[in-house]
């Protein structure tokens, strides 16, 4: 088979890196680091726990709540054994993950790169399902479930999405329910296999010691050109308005816990210079060193555990703030207060400036790791984004640019308040 | 690849650079080494915490973090650790490096010149630090304190060291004791202060492509104004009593906690000493180490079975969690694997196991900044400073029979025992 290869320099950072599209359909990304004897690969699927409703070669599929969550674990296993069996022979260091928007394996080591690539290749292409390991899974997964169940953090969090979306699926559990993951069956599981699972729905990105010619030779030998299906995912009808304002629930923990989240229209996607924006008007806006953050501090509302978010994903997006406070509404409050303030004001111009430096530099920054390269690259390559794009319109950045953004993304009239206090249940 | 040099600047004070042009950050420390002692531990250990929360220029987190994100998001962090006899005391601060600042700003000097503020200029209310930032950092100290407490496998490994290094100074906790931190004044932390710029061992180490000789020469200007009189930093080698140590400790754990301490004669400045450390990697330290497979898996007598050589001290820990009435079944395992070791019982496999996890690790710490100044800094200490490849190396070269060598060496100095007690015989 035969790719067509692409090189994408930056003179600034003085890197570069190749995005290969394969003749299978599989988009490959290569991110040689000079001089690094490690590195790390991440196989992914654009195919996450949202994608629940979509239509497959003309068939509409409506999957049960967590099937790619599920699928992520029964992966792992193959005819031939499992996969962290395998890998403990060569000494990587693997795992998996399913979010939102897509569904990554992934491994990082410093020796034997290419046969862990042709682990990871080999269980990821060969699906093997039968009633009795889906069976099995049952009662690891809903186990799981339990522990997010009985986890503060997780909880605050899914009851903020659940009072800002009335439909979307990001306000249901990655994992699903128990009741739902009941209802995976082996066909079920194969029904979204073949849709998502295919070269052009999957991704490959390798960062470190790595060479494109031995990228280029695995994938003409182990992934194989399928009979593209046409896959079209669905979403429901989301309002504009959020669903609750406010969401509580009673918990054993010692302080209160809050999250804020802002809905805005997720009907585009950020391209790079919005995506930077937002990132920057983020830190001027609610960093460390934010006159924001001065004053919850100042008052006694916030400790270091405070934190934002831009949560952003196919057809949804927005902001949220987290973290511990005596008194959740004060904090919501305030924050409401500084954005009212800044839709009308402007961020100050020191702020910035401050914020766009932080900014640049965690960027920089994170091309150090081949870790979070590779995790950078298959980000970029399921939200169409470019990497050194979107650095360089962090170093570019106009105020105006990060004001639009700040008015687009956060509504004070907008949000939802999840508080979760101590007390009995 | 990294190139380490070192130079004196003044008596006591050393001037370390890992000049390494792969990365983006650059990363300056001063390493405070001073010999452990019980009734200075305490207050040393508080005062680097507050020597890392504020200095005069900058007196309260806000003032700090704005000028931190200032210099491209840098940051700060501070240390204690154990080293040998001496108590490490590190303050580090990472930033962008000076090839990627988007004006072409020079942060080395200023990182290095904040750095110095920080050390040398600290918050004062007269001869005393404040009253105020000492409650607060004493309360985090105490809070870390006790979760190495509830932390049961480590804090397991503490009491068997205490007790097999009774009458060394290597059994002194390395933040002393909750008692004596409680006792601490700001007025004591001053003269700890003082005591410390003019007696310890002070190590400036510079990491990246940043100025080493400019971070130097302003390290060595402040020095200057500072009578030295540094103190001898040797660590001795441990040497066990005629009787193995015992002791029972009952608490309310679920799974106990077996600890057992060996001397091995062997350390830093002994020609056996990488034979010591592939030894102690065959026995424990890995998933396909005698340990592991023997005692965890074939066997089923513990959940974690594991072995760790301090080269500085010639101690070799071996620790464990396990069912109560497996606790004298596992002791006994144990101690055959070493036998085995001493007779020679060690197989190719095992062998080039232990060797490839070696190489895979220092290609972890090669392609990572802070595991690289880490790496040097412990190399400091010893007759001959490696890179991470030429330790890997030396492992490599070591031979059956060396090892079988070292491992005869290996005698057992303590015992200690973490149970609830039931279910004994």
């Amino acid at each position: 088979m035969s790719a067509k290869i692409l090189e994408i320099k930056n003179e600034r950072l003085n890197e570069k890196y190749y995005k290969i599209d394969h003749e299978s359909g599989l988009s490959i990304y290569a991110f040689p680091k000079e001089g690094y004897k490690s590195s790390f690969a991440v196989y992914g699927a654009d195919f996450g726990s949202i994608n629940t409703h979509f239509i497959s070669d003309g068939q509409e599929i409506i999957s049960p709540d967590g099937i790619a969550h599920y699928l992520e674990h029964k992966l792992f296993e193959s005819e031939d054994g499992d996969a962290f069996v395998k890998y403990a022979a060569t000494g990587a260091n693997a795992n998996a993950y399913t979010s939102f928007e897509k569904t990554c394996y992934l491994f990082s080591c410093s020796t034997n790169l290419e046969e862990n690539l042709r682990i990871l290749l080999g269980f990821v292409n060969q699906p093997y399902f039968t009633e009795e390991t889906v069976a099995k899974e049952q009662g690891i997964i809903g186990q799981e479930i339990r522990m997010y169940d009985d986890s503060p953090d997780w909880r605050v969090m899914f009851n903020m999405l659940g009072g800002m979306y009335h439909n979307h699926p990001v306000r249901v559990d990655i994992a699903g329910t128990v009741e739902s993951i009941a209802e995976i069956t082996p066909e079920k599981l194969y029904e979204c296999y073949n849709s998502f699972y295919t070269p052009e729905n999957m991704a490959l990105c390798v960062a470190g010691n790595v060479d494109v010619d031995m990228l280029v030779r695995l994938a003409d030998e182990l992934v194989k050109k399928g009979g593209a299906k046409s896959v079209r995912k669905i979403f429901p009808d989301e309002p504009k308005t959020v669903a609750k304002k406010y969401v509580e629930q009673i918990f054993p923990v010692s302080a209160p816990m809050f999250y804020l989240g802002f809905k805005s229209d997720g009907s585009v996607r950020l391209d790079e210079r919005k995506a930077a924006a937002c990132e920057v008007m983020l830190f001027a806006l609610a960093s460390n060193s934010s006159a924001l953050y001065e004053e919850l501090m100042n008052k006694g509302l916030i400790n270091e555990s405070f934190a934002y978010e831009h949560l952003e994903g196919p057809a949804y997006n927005g902001v949220s703030f987290c973290g511990e406070s005596k008194d959740p509404k004060a904090v919501a409050e305030i924050i409401k207060r500084y954005i009212s303030d800044m839709r009308e004001n402007g961020l100050d111009a020191d702020e910035f400036e401050i914020a766009k430096r932080a900014t640049y530099a965690e960027y920089a920054a994170a091309l150090n790791s081949v870790a979070a390269i590779g995790n950078a690259l298959i980000s970029c390559a399921f939200t169409g984004r470019e990497l050194f794009k979107t650095i360089d319109e962090i170093a570019s950045l106009k105020i105006e640019d990060a004001n639009e953004m700040l008015r687009f993304l956060l509504d004070p009239e907008n949000c939802t308040l999840s508080v979760i206090k101590g007390g009995e249940q | 690849m990294e190139n380490f040099s070192r130079r004196e600047l003044d008596s006591g004070i050393f001037l370390n650079s890992v000049k390494d042009e792969r990365f983006k950050t650059g990363r300056i420390s001063a390493n405070i080494s001073t010999p452990l002692r019980e009734n200075t531990a305490a207050e040393n250990a508080l005062l680097i915490q507050l020597l890392g929360r504020s200095c005069k220029a900058y007196p309260d987190y806000i003032s700090l973090n704005r000028e931190m994100n200032r210099l491209y998001g840098a940051s700060l962090s501070t240390q204690c650790a154990k080293l040998g006899d001496l108590q490490q005391l590190s303050l580090s601060m990472t930033g962008l490096d000076d090839r990627y600042t988007l004006n072409g700003e020079k942060l080395s000097k200023e990182l290095a010149g904040l750095l110095c503020k920080m050390l040398f200029e600290p918050k004062r209310e007269g001869e005393a630090f404040s009253s105020y930032d000492t409650e607060q950092e004493r309360r985090k100290l105490l809070e870390t304190m006790q979760a190495e407490i509830n932390e049961k496998r480590s804090y397991a490994i503490t009491r068997c060291v205490g007790i097999m290094c009774e009458n060394d100074s290597f059994g002194i906790r390395k933040y002393g004791s909750p008692e004596q931190l409680k006792s601490v004044t700001p007025k004591q932390l001053y003269s700890a202060w003082q005591r410390l710029l003019s007696t310890s061992v002070v190590n400036i180490m510079v990491a990246g492509e940043l100025d080493a000789d400019a971070v130097g020469e302003l390290f060595k200007s402040e020095f200057n104004k500072i009578e030295r009189a540094p103190e001898n930093i040797e660590t001795k080698m441990f040497k066990r009593d005629d009787k193995v140590k015992e002791e029972t400790e009952r608490q309310n754990v679920a799974q106990s906690k077996l600890v057992m301490g060996f001397s091995c004669g062997i350390n830093v400045n002994d020609d056996r000493v990488d034979a010591a450390k592939l030894m102690a990697i065959i026995l424990g330290g890995t998933p396909s180490s005698k340990l592991f497979v023997n005692v965890r898996e074939k066997q089923s007598l513990c959940y974690y079975c594991a072995s760790s050589y301090n080269r500085q001290k010639g101690i070799i820990l071996v620790d464990s969690g396990v069912e109560n009435q497996n606790i004298e079944k596992a002791k006994n395992e144990i101690l055959n694997q070493i036998e085995q070791m001493k007779l020679g019982n060690i197989t190719d496999f095992e062998i080039s196991a232990a060797k490839l996890a070696v190489e895979d690790s220092s290609g972890m710490v090669t392609d990572s900044i802070s595991a690289i100044e880490s790496f040097y800094i412990s190399q400091i200490f010893e007759n001959e400073i490696l890179s991470p490849q030429e330790a890997a190396k030396r492992i490599s070269a070591v031979t059956k029979e060396q090892i079988i060598e070292a491992a005869s060496c290996v005698e057992l100095a303590a015992v200690y025992v973490l149970t609830n007690g039931e279910a004994e015989k």
